[in-house]
């Protein structure tokens, strides 16, 4: 891509932002001091979340919400196009390094093969993506852990990095670059000094990262901790906080288990719908199955078997897979786990 | 590109009675559903939702397809209810379907219990339209002889050259003169060259498992045991996550699945 790197004052930001974004807008925003990431109705008046650290929610409920409509029946007319006009490019921005990683990582599902998950791949296809360093880390933050930066490299249109009084702005895209050009004057070429800024505040977040993470340096890859430690006794003591509540895989950006279930809909008197919901395979239903006699069989009838189906899929299965982890180190599951359990130290008692 | 969640419309065009809990529903889809043995469908009871199922008919037969339903459940509670005429719903096909290129001048066992026949039927009649193989010998137990599904086709297909067909129940009942035993007794004296041979099973997971270990005992290589792997799927797409074993998901790298494949994972047989 064009090297070339501009950058945009903090007081040119919104103008620039509205400029480039020519449809809808989502992403990350302050309410009431929380960390918003979803649709910004009035740019103007929001305050914008492009300096702190990644927001509770992740990006992908843009992309996969936690429930929509897939299907309305008997009928032909009903089709994506219905919930997702391909016209409206709505654009998401802020997204984090890992964030991003994290849809390429659904990509991988979602749009592998001949059939694509419709509803996803109509919104990943027509959306401008605006992402962003992160400046700020939460405590819970390990994406070094797995080898990854805490700033994108690929996969934007856009990316803004944080310094002084304003952004260094990168097009990593043709459609980037289109953009761009919509904003000419509000930018200017960045100086050495302002890419220097951002060089220097991309290391300090590095640093920040592994100083918080220096108790899980691990001598051995972490996908070989996990295979070892399959057989091992010590899931059972690992899950007693765990309450299976499955807000670990609901708040997961890298998570796209889910289920359908029909009901009668609002779309066209006496039509049928049905619907797609995040599910989660900590839960004991997730795989129960019809039985003999009324029984329910399921491949993984203990909550201990599931956490480490979790861990499995996250840490091995995914790299045998697909090369990569099916997990981005954003820290998320342990923030909104009421028995607080952290992977990270799940990966350490393994590697005992 | 369609939608894959969306069912299309199918005619119950006929209902048919195997047993006190089994039927066999007869559906028309609007749009012909081309499908291969093994390979499955989801049928949608409207409002309702749906469940899979492998058709047991000839996938030769492109005027219909057929599936044979254990009633145990929700969905297959209201299918039961359902009488010709009414209108269901139907996504599919789905997976890969039955390993037809490994039949080719082999000796095929086939293991079924229980409702397991259903797709094994459709496997059973291709096999014999399309008789590639060097021998067909097919084991099928349930509990009781009332339990013992398409009774009326047995001596058809025993009478077929090159194949045998064995049947066993688990207990004694006056009027039976065939076998008795769970359906790996059936494999205690299997006089198959095990070398030049491909089993094919499909019946509750807990025979699975035992009829994989005695394959195994007699000297089968786990290249050579398929296995109609029982996971719960919704989407049938590789999506939805729910019917993976390691990294495979059943709904498209099965739900016939070689035993090498799945052998080291964990959770296989529950
Ligand atoms: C590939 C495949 C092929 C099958 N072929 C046949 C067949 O030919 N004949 C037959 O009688 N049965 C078959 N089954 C099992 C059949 O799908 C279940 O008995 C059925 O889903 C039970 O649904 P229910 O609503 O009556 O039961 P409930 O227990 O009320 O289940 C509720 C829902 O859970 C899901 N579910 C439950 N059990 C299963 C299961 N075993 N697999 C997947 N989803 C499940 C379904 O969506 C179901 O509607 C097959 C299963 C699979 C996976
Ligand atoms: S968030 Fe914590 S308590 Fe809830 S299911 Fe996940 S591990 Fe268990
Ligand atoms: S498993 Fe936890 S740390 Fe990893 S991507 Fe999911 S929420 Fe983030
Ligand atoms: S049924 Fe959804 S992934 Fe297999």
């Amino acid at each position: 891509m064009n090297q070339v790197l501009n950058f945009v004052s903090e007081k040119d930001l919104k103008e620039f932002l509205s400029r480039v974004s020519p449809g809808a807008l989502y992403g990350s925003y302050l309410r009431d001091e929380a960390h918003i990431f979803g649709r910004i109705d009035d740019l103007e008046k929001v305050e914008l979340g492009l300096r702190i650290a990644r927001s509770p929610v992740p990006a992908k409920t843009v992309f996969a919400p936690l429930r929509e409509r897939v299907a309305v029946y008997p009928s032909r007319d009903y089709h994506w196009e219905v919930e997702i006009p391909e016209e409206s490019l709505p654009t998401v921005l802020g997204i984090r390094g890992c964030d991003l990683r994290a849809l390429e990582f659904l990509d991988l599902i979602f749009l592998e093969d001949e059939v694509q998950e419709p509803f996803y791949a109509a919104r990943r296809k027509n959306t401008v993506m605006i992402t962003t360093d992160c400046a700020e880390i939460a405590p819970s933050c390990f994406c070094t852990v797995l080898g990854t930066p805490p700033y994108p490299e690929k996969g934007f249109d856009i990316n803004l990095s944080p310094i002084e009084a304003g952004f260094v702005v990168e097009a990593g895209s043709e459609r980037g670059e289109e953009l761009l050009a919509e904003a000419q004057g509000l930018m200017r070429e960045a100086s050495d000094e302002q890419v220097a800024q951002r060089d220097a505040m991309r290391q300090k977040t590095i640093d920040a990262l592994n100083e918080q993470n220096a108790p899980y340096k691990f001598d051995k890859p972490i996908a070989q901790i996990v295979t070892e430690g399959k057989e091992s006794e010590k899931w059972h003591k690992l899950v007693v906080p765990c309450v299976e509540c499955g807000a670990c895989t609901h708040i997961c950006p890298t998570c796209y288990c889910f289920y359908l279930y029909d009901q009668p809909t609002e779309y066209r008197e006496g039509l049928s719908e049905r619907v797609k919901g995040y599910d989660s395979c900590l839960y004991a239903d997730y795989g129960k199955m019809a039985g003999v006699g009324g029984m329910k069989p399921t491949p993984r009838p203990t909550l201990a078997a599931r956490l480490r189906h979790r861990f499995l899929h996250k840490y091995c299965w995914a790299p045998e897979k697909y090369d990569v982890f099916g997990c981005t180190g954003c820290g998320r599951c342990k923030d909104a786990c009421s028995g607080a359990i952290d992977v990270r130290e799940v990966i350490k008692e393994l590697a005992e | 590109m369609k939608n894959p969640y969306a069912p299309i419309n199918a005619e119950l065009l006929e209902v048919v009675e195997e047993t006190p809990t089994i039927k066999t529903f007869a559906l028309k889809p609007e749009e012909p559903i081309e499908f291969r043995a093994g390979q499955f469908v989801q049928i949608t009871v409207p409002g309702l939702g749906e469940a899979p199922f492998t058709p047991s008919s000839s996938p030769l037969d492109k005027e219909k397809v057929e599936v044979t339903v254990l009633k145990t459940g929700r969905v297959t509670d209201a299918l039961h209810e359902c009488a010709p005429g009414e209108v269901l719903g139907i996504r599919g096909p789905f997976g890969k379907g039955y390993p037809l290129e490994e039949t080719a001048g082999k000796e095929v066992l086939i293991v079924g219990g229980g409702v397991g026949l259903a797709p094994l039927r459709a496997l059973i009649l291709v096999l014999i339209a399309q008789p590639n193989f060097k021998r067909l010998s097919i084991k099928y137990g349930a509990r009781t002889p009332d339990e013992l599904l398409y009774r009326k086709s047995y001596a058809e297909w025993d009478s077929q050259e090159k194949v045998d067909f064995t049947p066993t129940i688990d207990i004694p009942a006056t009027g039976w003169v065939g076998h008795v035993g769970l359906v790996t007794t059936l494999l205690d004296d299997l006089d198959i060259d095990i070398k030049n041979s491909v089993a094919i099973s499909c019946g509750p997971e807990i025979m699975l498992k035992f009829v994989t270990l005695r394959l195994l005992e007699l000297g089968y290589e786990p290249t050579q045991i398929y296995l109609s792997m029982n996971r719960k799927m919704s989407c049938g797409l590789g999506k939805c996550g729910k019917c993976n074993i390691g990294p495979y998901y059943l709904c498209k790298d099965g739900p016939d699945i070689c035993y090498d494949k799945i052998k080291d994972y964990p959770d296989v047989f529950g």
